[in-house]
């Protein structure tokens, strides 16, 4: 372990390295500043920029632009009482309260401060967590790992906003989608019809670009306008922020476990972690009544919960290959686009790597944070920008993107097919984020279950004999029951 | 029956269509290539009726699964059901990205990237001549720093128009 730290440090402390950081928290900050694109879209459109580049670079790149757009998007949720990104919108509740006092330096001090460590947070809990996933991840065969993408299915299904059964047909025609093109395990093509080009199968970058990034840019064009109204200037003392996160530190500490925990369980992702740790915090305060209202211990609950989720995504993620949420799922296709592998095979091999992502994040998070505290100002003015001017400039990223990856033009058609239907999902209900997921994992999800029917020469019985299968099927009946559960409860509840 | 059910309507029919094709099509294979496509592609099916049934006449059971960020359920639904999915804005919009498609399919990147930028700024933003050349320009010259120098060996498409050669579909 040690060894692979020390690879990882070498490749961080070098000029590329921290050129790349640099870049990647940039990036990051200005992909969070603007609400509606997020880390997921940052990640999908920047990846194919990483093409060419050696994969611990990639890496870095990648790891620096995750870690810095959750603080980047609580500038606008302070400012302008527009959340970044989905996982900061608990910020709003009381960032903007703030800022309309004339404290809105001490709320960006209290997220700089309270995302930078509670990103550490959630990182320390990996690194402390490493060798046991090591030993988890050795233990794990097929079975459980079919048991666990169909977790990953459910979990995301459940915790994507919208209804259950469209999360699950969603993740269902993911699936699918993953299905067309030459089957590594049988040998024979699939779905391909008389295309040549489906053969490799659909491409993830194409699709993940078209599905987050170009259906997000009709979405915008059409809204039209300014990406907010209004702007509020900074006021306050930055410092008076930075000790409140010290002053209320058990708030941080279980916001941030919060954040860690809820990162770990496939799919679930940063808005759950946000929301929960803010109805903790609040439920658990002496002066519950004073959220809302602009409460330090609010800002402090949203931003650690939500930069402490990146260690614990990252625990499914490199130990096992499940996505912890989807900017995890669009990471997991870089890691293919590098060659790599993720899983156990990524974690025993190229543990390097997995450190060289620990320690793009955790720098950018410092990083983020002091450049956000210097520039949070201008930063927020790129919110003010005409989304009409930012539309073709995404657009433009977006075909640029999707053709680099192997300069074949029919991907950019089915970038743009993928733009149209992710859009159309979007207006219907179907939570996009399952759709990707059910992508990612649907050709892993065939292998490992055919893996497993080889090892017990096709007893279905193999999912059910093993203890941790067996344990890993009835989470799976307990995630797929729980709304008719909560139903039940609510039911007697009221009665 | 208003616009908003129709698009919605016929989107989920499009899902169930998708999934009723796999399933059809997969029976084609021999037993197991044609297992787990089955298998998701029936559960997707039998998910997908329900939905497509709610689409048209509303079941209050499902509208009890909506989940909200908190992962309970809010009893509330959740869908916009009052937001178009295709109106002519959006299909202008959809027409636009087609004919950029077609542009670089023909002139290339360069060309067919400054063309689209500048149109666009100009039409949809109607944004000045100036502003939008030189935003045009700008677009054009990041692109060909980042590919044309940053990434040596990556070629961008140059279009059918000046000689690029298409790969077979």
């Amino acid at each position: 372990m040690l060894e692979a730290i020390s690879m990882a440090l070498s490749a961080v402390f070098t000029p590329v390295g921290v050129v790349v950081i640099i870049l990647g928290t940039i990036a990051g900050l200005i992909f969070g500043v603007l609400p509606g694109l997020g880390g997921i879209v940052a990640v999908a459109v920047l990846m194919p920029f990483t093409f060419g580049m050696e994969p611990m670079v990639a890496m870095l790149f990648l790891a620096a632009v995750m870690g810095a757009v959750p603080f980047g998007g609580s500038i606008p949720a302070i400012l302008i009482n527009t959340p970044g990104t989905a996982p900061n919108a608990a910020t709003c509740f009381d960032g903007y309260p703030m800022a309309r006092r004339g404290e809105s330096k001490r709320a960006l001090g209290i997220s700089a401060v309270a995302s930078g460590l509670g990103a550490i947070f959630g990182l320390v809990i990996l690194v402390a967590f490493f060798p046991v996933v090591r030993q988890l991840v050795l233990a794990f065969g097929p079975p459980e790992f079919f048991m666990l993408v169909l977790i990953g299915l459910a979990t995301v299904a459940l915790a994507a906003k919208g209804n259950l059964l469209k999360g699950l047909v969603a993740g269902g025609t993911g699936v699918l989608l993953s299905l067309i093109g030459y089957s590594s395990v049988f040998g024979i093509l699939r779905f391909t019809g008389k295309s040549e080009y489906l053969w490799d199968g659909i491409e993830l970058v194409p699709f993940v670009v078209g599905i987050f990034a170009l259906s997000e840019v009709i979405n915008y064009t059409l809204r039209g306008g300014k990406i907010t109204a209004m702007a509020t200037s900074t006021a306050g003392s930055v410092w008076q922020g930075a000790k409140d996160v010290f002053r209320h530190k058990l708030t941080f500490l279980r916001s941030s476990a919060i954040g860690t925990g809820i990162g770990i369980i496939p799919g679930v992702g940063g808005t759950a972690a946000n929301f929960i740790s803010y109805v903790v915090a609040k439920t658990s305060s002496r002066t519950p009544e004073i959220f809302g209202t602009g409460t330090p211990e609010g800002v402090i609950a949203s931003e650690s919960s939500n930069n402490a989720k990146d260690g614990g995504a990252l625990l499914p993620t490199v130990g096992f290959g499940i996505p912890g949420s989807g900017e995890m799922a669009v990471l997991l296709g870089a890691f293919i686009l590098h060659g790599l592998q993720p899983g156990p095979m990524l974690v025993r091999e190229h543990p390097e790597i997995v450190f060289a992502l620990l320690l793009g994040i955790l720098l950018s998070n410092i990083l983020a944070s002091s450049f956000g505290l210097l520039m949070a100002n201008q930063l927020a003015r790129v919110s003010m920008l005409d989304v009409r001017f930012i539309a073709p400039i995404v657009t433009v990223l977006c075909f640029v993107g999707a053709y680099a990856i192997r300069g074949n033009i029919w991907d950019v058609l089915m970038a743009l097919g993928c733009g149209i239907f992710g859009y159309a999902m979007l207006k219907s209900g179907f939570p996009i984020v399952c759709l990707v997921i059910g992508f990612v994992l649907g050709v892993l999800a065939e292998r490992a279950f055919h893996q497993s029917l080889m090892m017990s020469y096709g007893s279905y019985m193999i999912f059910f004999s093993r203890p941790a299968s067996l344990l890993l099927f009835i989470v799976l009946i307990v995630v797929l029951f729980f709304p008719f559960i909560n139903m039940i409860v609510k039911r007697r509840k009221s009665e | 029956m208003n616009k908003l059910n129709k698009g919605r309507i016929a989107f989920s029919a499009f899902l169930l269509a998708l999934a009723l094709f796999m399933v059809i099509v997969s029976l084609s294979y021999e037993a197991k290539p044609s297992f787990f496509p089955l298998i998701v592609g029936v559960a997707t099916i039998l998910m997908t009726v329900p939905v497509l049934v709610d689409d048209i006449h509303p079941i209050p059971l499902l509208r009890r699964l909506d989940i909200s960020i908190m992962g309970a359920s809010s009893g509330d639904s959740l869908d916009d059901r009052g937001e178009q999915i295709f109106n002519r804005g959006v299909l202008l919009l959809v027409m636009s990205l087609i004919g950029f498609f077609i542009l670089v399919l023909l002139a290339g990147f360069y060309l067919g990237i400054a063309i689209f930028t500048f149109i666009f700024l100009k039409t949809k933003r109607r944004g000045g001549w100036f502003q939008s050349v030189i935003t045009a320009a700008i677009v054009v010259g990041l692109v060909y720093l980042i590919f044309g120098l940053g990434m040596k060996g990556l070629f961008l498409f140059e279009g059918i128009f000046f000689g690029e050669i298409l790969p077979s579909i």
